[in-house]
């Protein structure tokens, strides 16, 4: 709710990306993974995401909903509208 | 901004056109959302690497944007985009360079592997832009991250 900025490491510690990599090597190792995934038998690694997914997917679409609902109420109000101009202006 | 790119069995296809633009706009994330539910219904393509074509993955939403082209609260081209993160059932890996800044780093929540260079940095500024957050988040990140963990 504060709104700072965090870095990779973080990122990693807190299960939002899986790992971290010198600059230089990221496409190189995201691609790696790309291609071995392109590789496995594809209705399986499919079949296998859905699962995984499958218990968060109700109330994944309810938040996105209600997100949606909210955002488009603040998007329009005198704060949203303030902090814009500040950040423009910034 | 990004690139989302087809892996083909054989060979390797980049099949999809970069974005130069470090901010969405609404037609950015139209465009997003047509490559995705492209990809989604493409047998050839088994898996979308999505990274930066600049130097940052996402620099966030373009604020006059917001302004010009407020998203309503139902259909709208972010909805379109975050259904199709949601209902893609082929592997999404997301590389991440440079900034990452609201909409860049939630959509991350919905990638299967997410890999990020030593120097890059996130946020989630919605707060202080009087919003809130967007693309489940607010129930995705509290869930994987604990609900007082705070990212910094």
């Amino acid at each position: 709710m504060l709104g700072r900025p965090f870095d990779a490491s973080r990122a990693a510690q807190l299960g939002l990306v899986t790992q971290v990599v010198p600059d230089q090597s990221l496409l190189a190792t995201a691609t790696e993974t790309a291609r071995a995934l392109a590789e496995k038998p594809a209705a399986a690694v499919q079949a296998c995401k859905r699962l995984m997914k499958r218990a968060l997917r109700e109330q994944l679409e309810q938040a996105v909903k209600l997100e949606n609902e909210v955002f488009a109420e603040r998007v329009r109000s005198d704060d949203a509208k303030e902090a814009f101009m500040a950040f423009s202006h910034a | 901004m990004t690139l989302l790119r087809s892996a083909r069995k054989h060979p390797e296809h980049p099949t999809e056109s970069p974005h130069k633009e470090e901010r969405n706009d609404i037609e950015h994330v139209r465009h997003m959302a047509e490559l995705l539910n492209g990809a989604a219904k493409d047998d050839q393509i088994r898996v979308v690497l999505w990274h930066a074509a600049g130097n940052s993955f996402s620099a966030g939403n373009d604020i006059e944007d917001f302004v010009k082209n407020p998203p309503p609260p139902g259909e709208s081209p972010q909805s379109q985009l975050m259904h199709a993160l949601i209902n893609i059932e082929k592997p999404l890996v997301a590389a991440v360079q440079g900034a990452a800044i609201g909409g860049g780093t939630t959509m991350l929540a919905h990638c299967d592997f997410v890999y990020a260079g030593e120097s890059a940095k996130f946020q989630l500024p919605f707060v202080n832009l009087a919003l809130v957050p967007e693309f489940g988040s607010s129930y995705l990140l509290p869930l994987r991250f604990g609900y007082t963990a705070q990212p910094s």
